[in-house]
């Protein structure tokens, strides 16, 4: 006698012959290209979710920026080898960002809408993606294209994946240090290959090269200057195993990432996946990420002759003159050296088998002393707490 | 810059099907009967999508890395 299927989201009881191009069925929804990677089948069922995001992040003198999000997708089956995807996302952005370090706190206020959809078209061993997105601030407009294919070998062991998407990006001046409206164009190639181990493992490996030009400077820092040009190199790992004793599942990730700005980074992830009984999930999270500086970061300093008390603490006498002469410089502590920790947990409870609901906490801190191999010294700890909601219907 | 990026891809490729190649030789194939526990939802990489978006969209803003598995979507002016 097959024991029940505790998961609801499973649509059917599996059949022994359960055959894993469902698994594309069971998961098409992906507000970007999917990064779905089984031979993937038409999905048979429309799919609507619902997501609301409550972030606050903050430093321990004073709050920064507030997001609240909301977001909605979904997927439509238009024939058996034919399918659509998509979604809206409206932020309502407050509070305040650092002129420079963790230091000169500047009120902003913004909000953001974004729209992507895709469509999918399903032959018998590929399937080929196409997407478009655009999103909008009132300082910043982007435009994504992107197109993909998936192959899978005929046993569906094993799945190809190579992507490429385009962005044509306008950063729209705000600030005494942007005069005019500012272009920057990134080019992103994806590929990947997911393998079935063993009747309990999926293994995946994800290459990823980006190429951008324009203009990464930040308009809000004070004397931000980058350059006009960033490659990224990203390896990705995941790898899913299923625990038959207590139906639940660990999914662990490690992504290298580094880049022309000389920042090398690690990210560790685990999730994982507990079925409790009575179709209630429990899923706590645990990530790790680690960063070395920018070649052109520079350090709070205890008194440099430029300062004044607007600027105190910067490294002024440097960064303007390096400004000055065209050369990079930033006091962004996003291109500082630290480490960060996250973590939470998320719990699903899903009605009727195809009505679902679910909640999830997120705690994330950033410091300095917690980097491999050294971080960057004299800015204030960066923590963020997140709250989201979502609901789930197929019909 | 563009021939870089054609030999760059076209090495990224070839590792990619070596690997495939010696993955199917070294990996034992599993049957199509065998896979229920692969096909629970829980198995699916990325299976929130939302979810998965709103944490990229978050982690961009805070830090220097970024890039998941997929490609697409759109970018931000992360103040």
């Amino acid at each position: 006698m097959k024991k029940p299927d505790t998961n609801a989201k499973a649509m059917r009881p599996a059949p022994a012959h359960y055959h894993l191009s469902t698994l594309a069925l069971l998961a098409s929804a992906s507000a970007l290209v999917s990064s779905q990677v089984m031979a993937e089948a038409a999905p048979t069922a429309t799919k609507i979710s619902l997501k609301t995001l409550s972030y606050q992040d903050y430093q321990p003198d004073a709050d920064r920026i507030a997001v609240d999000a909301k977001a909605v997708e979904f997927v439509v089956p238009l024939s058996e080898e034919w399918s659509l995807t998509g979604n809206v996302v409206h932020d309502a952005i407050s509070g305040a960002s650092p002129k420079y370090h963790t230091s000169g706190l500047t009120e902003i206020i913004d909000t953001r809408n974004a729209y992507t959809a895709s469509v999918s078209r399903y032959f018998r061993r590929d399937t080929v993606t196409a997407g478009y997105s655009y999103s909008k601030e009132h300082d910043y407009l982007s435009r994504n294209y992107s197109l993909q294919n998936s192959w899978s070998t005929d046993n569906q062991n094993t799945t190809l994946v190579f992507g490429g998407s385009y962005s044509a990006d306008e950063i729209l001046p705000n600030s005494i240090f942007l005069r005019s409206i500012k272009d920057k164009r990134t080019l992103d190639l994806v590929a990947g290959l997911t393998q079935v181990m063993t009747q309990t493992d999926l293994a995946q490996i994800t290459l990823r090269h980006s190429q951008g030009r324009g203009y990464f400077s930040d308009q809000y820092k004070l004397y931000d200057l980058r350059p006009d040009e960033r490659r990224a190199d990203s390896l990705l790992l995941r790898w899913n195993h299923f625990f038959s004793a207590n139906d639940s599942t660990l999914h662990a990730s490690y992504r290298y990432y580094q880049d022309s700005f000389d920042i090398k980074a690690h990210t560790f992830e685990f999730e994982y996946v507990y079925n409790l009984g009575h179709n209630w999930q429990l899923t706590p999270v645990l990530r790790y990420y680690s960063q070395t500086r920018s070649s052109f970061y520079f350090d709070p300093v205890a008194n440099d002759p430029y300062a004044d008390a607007d600027t105190a603490g910067a490294p002024i006498s440097v960064v303007y003159n390096r400004y000055l002469d065209g050369l990079p410089a930033s006091m962004d502590q996003r291109l500082s050296a630290f480490g960060a920790l996250t973590y939470g947990i998320k719990v699903e409870k899903t009605f009727a088998r195809n009505w679902s609901v679910d909640a999830k906490f997120e705690q994330y801190q950033q410091k300095g002393s917690w980097a491999l191999g050294g971080g960057s010294p004299g800015l204030a700890d960066f923590s963020a707490r997140s709250l989201l909601f979502g609901v789930s219907h197929s019909f | 810059m563009i021939t870089k990026l054609r030999d760059y891809f076209v090495l990224l490729a070839l590792g990619i099907v070596v690997s495939t190649m010696t993955g199917c030789a070294l990996v034992q194939p599993v049957q199509p009967w065998e896979k229920g526990n692969l096909a629970k939802p829980q198995m699916v990489f990325d299976e929130d999508a939302l979810d998965r978006q709103f944490a990229e969209h978050t982690y961009t803003s805070k830090e220097a890395a970024s890039g998941g598995a997929g490609v697409g979507g759109g970018g931000c002016g992360c103040n």
